[in-house]
């Protein structure tokens, strides 16, 4: 062989070598999903007059709506600024949202009347009734809501749209949804022929609806969905302490899902209000505070439940119960909250996202506020909003000018 | 040159067949996910969990090279703890019912062979007894004095279709309370003159009326300040 063509049969070997190498290394992408890297780090009858009667309301959201003024409590002082507690709803709800554009505060009663919170007594958007609400998610902009209500087996879907005052129904085959990126579309998995079932993408502006087949045959058991990108949707299984659960990210262009936390008993992970921040915790009393990239924003040194947590890229506002021996003895966390066998106290902070600094904005059960166990938080500018799990009724955090 | 003619010709066959393999054989994956066809409230948040005799459905999915793939053409086998109890083309889906076992939970394994190439995946799906919760909704269960405290009584897990399924009893101290549909209890508390009297037992229970052996009884305290 002459030296040119050792060259060529060099050159040949190397280009070989190289392909086996990115067989090997790059189409890594194929790790085991269980193997997918972690991308975040770090009366007795003795007492006088003690006597119960049974009630006839099977409801979980408290008694009877009554009228009630509205109740601010006194400010609270943090460092610099003033913050105050009101009650904004006239009663217990089941759900609530706000407006992003006009700070709006819509909430379904208990009988699923729609109600706006007012200064002052709350107004009607529309009294007719929609029984068994199970899961209300105002949209994006906070115009429309997704509530699903009815039979627990095949609950009913439909979107309430706050400019029209009126109840839009999704198609009845559907199972579950969330909504898209915007308030034109829902993500949701509908029955399909063949028993089979899909995940669609339902545009919400054409009529009758534009249904889009995304998967043709989609088998997700007890998982709910969260939109992260206008391709991206989180697929997160419900927690228990006593099962692991796994989060994935679906991409609905390419079909490309990959586990995007390590599978862990209790994980719950969810994303703030703009998907800028997300609270992540996994049994026994793992809190975390999550960038976009599922790494962890900042360390926060207390320990709480993600559906108590709100924020922007800039601050995270969390609720923490005072006690937090909850998270260990004889307790099974997330389940016991979940299940209300545990209702928490508790004290409201703001995590600024840059600095890592911490900070009290409102001590509940004190001079200033009473007693909170706060849940569906959520933010909105200089406002923080939450459902009571003590009355059922939408509270704001609000800063003073 | 015809040696070297030969030399190259295998050496782009060879790069070909790589190049061929690497993008055929990306390495299957099967998913499990699950869910108890048993009672809860329709607005709990967690993970429902199978008590004895509770149907549980289990569903696989696959992808290759991490993404989702169409799986109705494949043979699929299902275990549990380790027998095959159902199998079939394209059977994504299937179901068993969960039983009490010493082991406390049930083990889950799926296989497939998707482009010639094995893939299981196992899961452990956790076995529990019904679960019976008082809600107390009051700061450490501490009641004012002279108030009426309402106490909600609500079943998990049991084997049953709705809420109407369900008998609700109840006993405060030794006083026997009416039983009966209704999960609410309104209990007036009383101004309690010694420390003994600050602490209320409530005793609720609850028993599925198509079920007799499904019965939970539940010793709650509150106290009275």
């Amino acid at each position: 062989m002459t030296r040119r063509q050792i060259t060529i049969l060099l050159i040949l070997f190397l280009i070989v070598v190289g392909v086996i190498a990115y067989a090997i290394f790059f189409r890594g992408g194929v790790v085991p999903l269980e193997q997918a890297a972690p991308t975040e780090q770090p009366a007795t009858g003795e007492i006088q007059g003690t006597t119960g009667t049974t009630g006839t309301t099977p409801t979980e959201n408290g008694t009877a709506q009554t009228t009630t003024p509205p109740t601010t409590f006194p400010p609270a002082a943090g460092a610099g600024d003033t913050y105050v507690l009101k009650k904004l709803s006239d009663g217990p709800v089941v759900g609530y949202w706000t407006s992003k554009n006009s700070n709006d505060v819509y909430y379904l009663t208990n009988d699923g009347y729609v109600m706006s919170a007012k200064e002052g007594p709350d107004t009607d958007v529309l009294k007719q009734e929609v029984k068994g609400v199970m899961r209300l998610e105002g949209s994006p902009s906070g115009s429309k809501a997704l509530v699903a209500f009815g039979n627990a087996a095949s609950p009913q879907w439909a979107v309430f749209d706050a400019q029209d005052k009126a109840w839009r129904p999704l198609p009845s085959n559907v199972i579950t949804a969330t909504w898209g990126i915007s308030d034109d579309g829902v993500v949701a998995t509908t029955r399909a022929a063949g028993n089979n079932v899909a995940l669609t993408y339902i545009t919400l502006s054409k009529t009758p609806y534009d249904i889009k087949t995304i998967v043709k045959d989609f088998r997700f058991n007890s998982v709910t969905f969260a939109i992260k990108s206008i391709d991206e949707l989180y697929i997160m299984e419900r927690p228990s302490s006593l099962a692991q659960s796994h989060v994935w990210l679906l991409n609905l262009k390419t079909n490309a899902l990959t586990q995007v936390l390590n599978p862990a008993n209790g994980l719950t992970l969810v994303p703030g209000s703009n998907n800028d921040v997300l609270f992540r915790f996994y049994s026994p009393n793992n809190f975390a505070i999550l960038n976009r990239s599922l790494s962890m924003a900042q360390p926060f040194p207390y320990i709480t439940l993600p559906q108590k947590c709100d924020g922007t890229s800039a601050a995270a506002y969390c609720f923490i119960p005072k006690n937090n021996s909850l998270f260990s003895s004889g307790n099974s966390m997330p389940d016991d909250y979940l299940m209300k066998k545990i209702y928490t106290s508790d004290d409201l902070y703001r995590l600024d996202l840059t600095t890592g600094g911490d900070r009290l904005i409102l001590s509940g059960d004190s001079s200033n506020a009473p007693a909170l166990d706060a849940q569906n938080v959520r933010t909105r500018g200089t406002s923080t909003y939450f459902i009571n799990r003590y009355d059922n009724y939408v509270y704001a955090v609000q800063k003073t000018q | 040159m015809r040696q070297f003619t030969t030399i190259i010709t295998l050496a782009l066959a060879l790069f070909i067949a790589l190049l061929t393999s690497a993008h055929a054989a990306g390495t299957p994956q099967l998913i499990i996910t699950w869910k108890a066809n048993n009672y809860y409230p329709i607005n709990f948040e967690g993970r429902a969990l199978p008590s004895p005799t509770t149907p549980v459905t289990v569903s696989v999915e696959g992808t290759v090279d991490g993404k989702l793939i169409d799986l109705s053409k494949t043979d699929i086998s299902w275990y549990k703890d380790g027998d095959r109890f159902d199998i079939g083309t394209g059977l994504k889906e299937t179901s068993f019912n969960a039983e009490d076992t010493d082991a406390g939970s049930h083990f889950i394994r799926v296989a497939a062979t998707i482009n010639g190439a094995p893939a299981e995946q196992t899961v452990r799906i956790p076995v529990v007894t019904p679960v019976a919760v008082l809600e107390v909704p009051y700061p450490d269960k501490t009641v004012p004095a002279g108030s009426v405290a309402n106490l909600v009584s609500v079943p998990y897990f049991f084997n049953a279709a709705s809420i109407t399924d369900f008998i609700f009893s109840w006993q405060i101290g030794d006083l026997k309370q009416n039983t009966g549909s209704d999960n609410l209890l309104a209990v007036n508390v009383g101004t309690p003159y010694t420390d003994d009297q600050r602490t209320v037992t409530v005793n609720s229970y609850i028993q599925n009326r198509n079920n007799p052996f499904e019965i939970v009884k539940l010793l709650t305290e509150i106290f009275v300040k």
